[in-house]
């Protein structure tokens, strides 16, 4: 278990904890390299590349667009709901999401 | 043809994988009056070598050394019988190998590929598999005692690997390891740990286990 | 006397060097890797960094403010529930509370599932399970959650499979028939993985993680580079991370090839255009840890070869860091200083796109 909290000390980007999650998913949703994720990332949030590791920036600002938060937050979306944001945030369709639009009667 | 020409040819045929045509360079070696000893350190030997070499760098694969060492085998057919004819019903050849892998381990690519070596450099082969205690290996070592035995151990992983040493601690527990040579090998064995166990020997790959086991024996 | 730092060996135990022998064995290591790979070797000033990083006095050190890159995730929660006398620390709990761990607790960037064996082969006797699993955690979660595995090709072989065992048939020298049974092995492992990411696409998987790819040999990434074409092709915005199981692809088959180039005998720089082709997104290169030689000499080795990678690579390349590769020691608990030296450099030196 120390080994990969060691990496995500020593060089991750924190996850929800700040924005990890969304560049990774440029990474792999359009075969973006780090330097073009981050920059279409800190597009989209209106912030600076530094911004996107920076947990006190990213609070805040993850709960008002409702991508979802660390802490339990009562009411903040959780879940699908939080990733069908982040789906109009980053402009990508994310394969959960539809499937759960597909169940909606 | 001189000499040289002649282990150039075996060394060549070994090389090429060309198992017809090392067995047909060692009658013909035989019939220019060359020993045995002479085609086998001056002409396959170091065609092994260039293909230990060869693998090690990544310029051929597990097929072709396999080939390689089917014309060797090829050639030790021809050799071996000749070697008894001439030392007579009582001489054992190059030995008798105990191979296996270390109680722990299942990886057994380079434990085949090092048996199938030592078979076909004229040692007699017990192969005793993957994952095998220390009791079973000092069992088998008493089971040969006084016979020309070589025990040869393969362990790719450091934990397993550290096994080793206990091998060598119970043989001499036992009153063993006088009986027996002992080479050890895998990713993790180092010339530096071979000394600090008290074994006799490792190699960088299969060939050269071939290599060194027939140098240990003499 | 000379100042003697505190370093490791490849196995994890404390060593003492002088910052000449550091510098001596950065440069030894990163030499093997150009020989080896026939590759550029790092300039003066990285090997200075490099040995700035591995000589710093704190115990953990880490990537300079701005340069940080995703932490990707594999194994699935086995290092959570695994006790398998693996790196699992056996905690009973659910696949679902693993993931939600890692995601909520650890700050991990992206996740994935898996199960206790992580072969794909053993997934289709409990897919059910898994696709029911797979649908609650993306309920539940908010990082890119994929589903992972090992190709492992080996379980397609007696005793453990149908096809007769390259490894007797070689013993036996039967050449040719060993070949056959890696090519008939390599086509059932493609059918199979494509059927069970059907499946778990049909869930919400974001995607599929290939965990050690080259186990088996080549025949293994034969088998994978396939099964990536295919599931692209019919899912076009699938996540594909193809990661490695180590820095030379073995030929067992020695060859078979993909895109007119034989697989047997390919370095990371050669080995990540490939996957590329196929249709991965990220790339996992791997350079294997040397347990008897030192953490710089490793190091040296391992930054010289990923970064030749990166560069060679028209994908995202997230470096393999786990136990006993990327210049990690091969330790079941890998030393914090060790771990988090090798992370910056691969960071800022190799220019990794994520770890």
């Amino acid at each position: 278990m120390g080994m990969p909290i060691s990496h995500i000390m020593t060089s991750g980007m924190s996850g929800i904890r700040a924005a990890g999650d969304l560049v990774a998913r440029m990474q792999l949703a359009k075969n973006m390299r780090i330097g073009e994720a981050k920059d279409y990332v800190a597009k989209k949030l209106d912030v600076t590349t530094d911004d996107l590791s920076d947990e006190y920036v990213m609070r805040e600002l993850r709960e008002d667009l409702g991508i979802g938060v660390i802490t339990s937050v009562a009411g903040a979306p959780k879940g699908i709901a939080a990733k069908m944001n982040i789906e109009k945030l980053l402009g990508i369709d994310i394969n959960c999401c539809e499937k759960f639009r597909g169940q909606l009667k | 043809m001189s000499n040289q020409e002649l282990f150039d040819k075996l060394k060549d045929t070994i090389v090429n994988q060309n198992i017809n045509g090392c067995a047909e360079a060692t009658q013909e070696a035989l019939d220019a009056g060359l020993s045995p000893v002479e085609i086998i350190n001056d002409g396959l030997s170091p065609g092994m070598k260039i293909i230990g070499d060869k693998f090690e760098a990544a310029e051929i694969y597990l097929p072709q050394i396999m080939m390689s060492a089917k014309a060797m085998n090829a050639a030790m057919e021809i050799l071996l019988p000749v070697m008894e004819a001439e030392k007579g019903e009582a001489d054992e050849g190059a030995g008798l190998a105990i191979t296996y892998v270390q109680e722990g381990d299942i990886h057994d690519i380079g434990h085949r590929l090092v048996t199938t070596m030592l078979g076909a450099n004229g040692f007699k082969i017990v192969d005793l598999g993957v994952d095998v205690p220390n009791d079973k290996l000092v069992d088998e070592v008493e089971k040969n005692k006084g016979k020309k035995m070589l025990l040869v151990g393969s362990a790719l992983m450091t934990t397993s690997m550290l096994g080793q040493k206990d091998t060598v601690e119970m043989l001499s527990e036992e009153g063993l390891r006088d009986s027996v040579k002992i080479m050890f090998g895998g990713a993790p064995v180092s010339e530096k740990w071979i000394e600090e166990i008290g074994a006799d020997a490792t190699a960088e790959n299969a060939a050269d286990a071939a290599r060194v086991a027939l140098e240990i024996m003499k | 006397m000379a100042t003697e730092y505190k370093l490791r060996m490849g196995d994890g135990k404390r060593i003492f060097m002088t910052k000449e022998q550091i510098v001596a064995d950065l440069k030894e290591g990163m030499a093997d890797a150009a020989d080896l790979g026939e590759i550029p070797e790092l300039s003066e000033d990285e090997v200075d960094k490099l040995a700035d990083i591995v000589t710093m006095p704190s115990r953990m050190v880490g990537v300079e403010q701005g340069k940080e890159v995703p932490v990707t995730h594999d194994i699935g929660t086995i290092r959570i529930d695994g006790d398998q006398g693996n790196s699992g620390v056996g905690i009973p709990s659910s696949r679902l509370v693993g993931a939600m761990m890692h995601e909520r607790a650890f700050g991990a960037d992206t996740m994935e599932l898996g199960h206790i064996d992580y072969s794909y082969k053993p997934v289709k006797p409990v897919i059910a399970q898994e696709m029911q699993t797979m649908e609650v955690c993306q309920q539940n979660m908010i990082v890119p959650l994929l589903y992972g595995a090992m190709p492992n090709m080996g379980l397609y072989y007696t005793p453990d499979g149908p096809f007769p065992n390259p490894g007797d048939l070689m013993k036996a020298f039967k050449i040719q028939e060993a070949q056959e049974a890696m090519e008939h092995a390599a086509e059932h492992l493609t059918r199979d993985t494509v059927w069970i990411m059907q499946r778990l696409m049909s869930s919400g998987a974001d995607g599929v993680n290939f965990d050690t790819i080259g186990a088996a040999g080549d025949g293994d990434m034969f088998a994978s580079l396939h099964a990536i074409e295919a599931l692209r092709k019919q899912y076009p915005d699938i996540y594909i991370e193809a990661g490695m199981a180590g820095e030379l692809l073995l030929g067992l088959h020695g060859e078979m090839e993909y895109d007119g180039t034989v697989l047997a005998g390919l370095w990371p720089h050669q080995q990540a255009p490939l996957a590329a082709k196929a249709g991965a997104n990220v790339f996992g290169p791997v350079v294997n840890t040397n347990t008897s030689k030192s953490s710089p000499w490793n190091l040296g080795r391992a930054v010289t070869f990923i970064k030749a990678a990166v560069e060679a690579s028209p994908i995202p390349c997230h470096v393999n860091m786990g136990m006993g590769v990327g210049g990690i020691p091969m330790f079941e608990t890998p030393t914090i200083d060790a771990v988090s030296r090798a992370s910056k450099a691969m960071v800022e030196i190799a220019g990794v796109d994520g770890i």
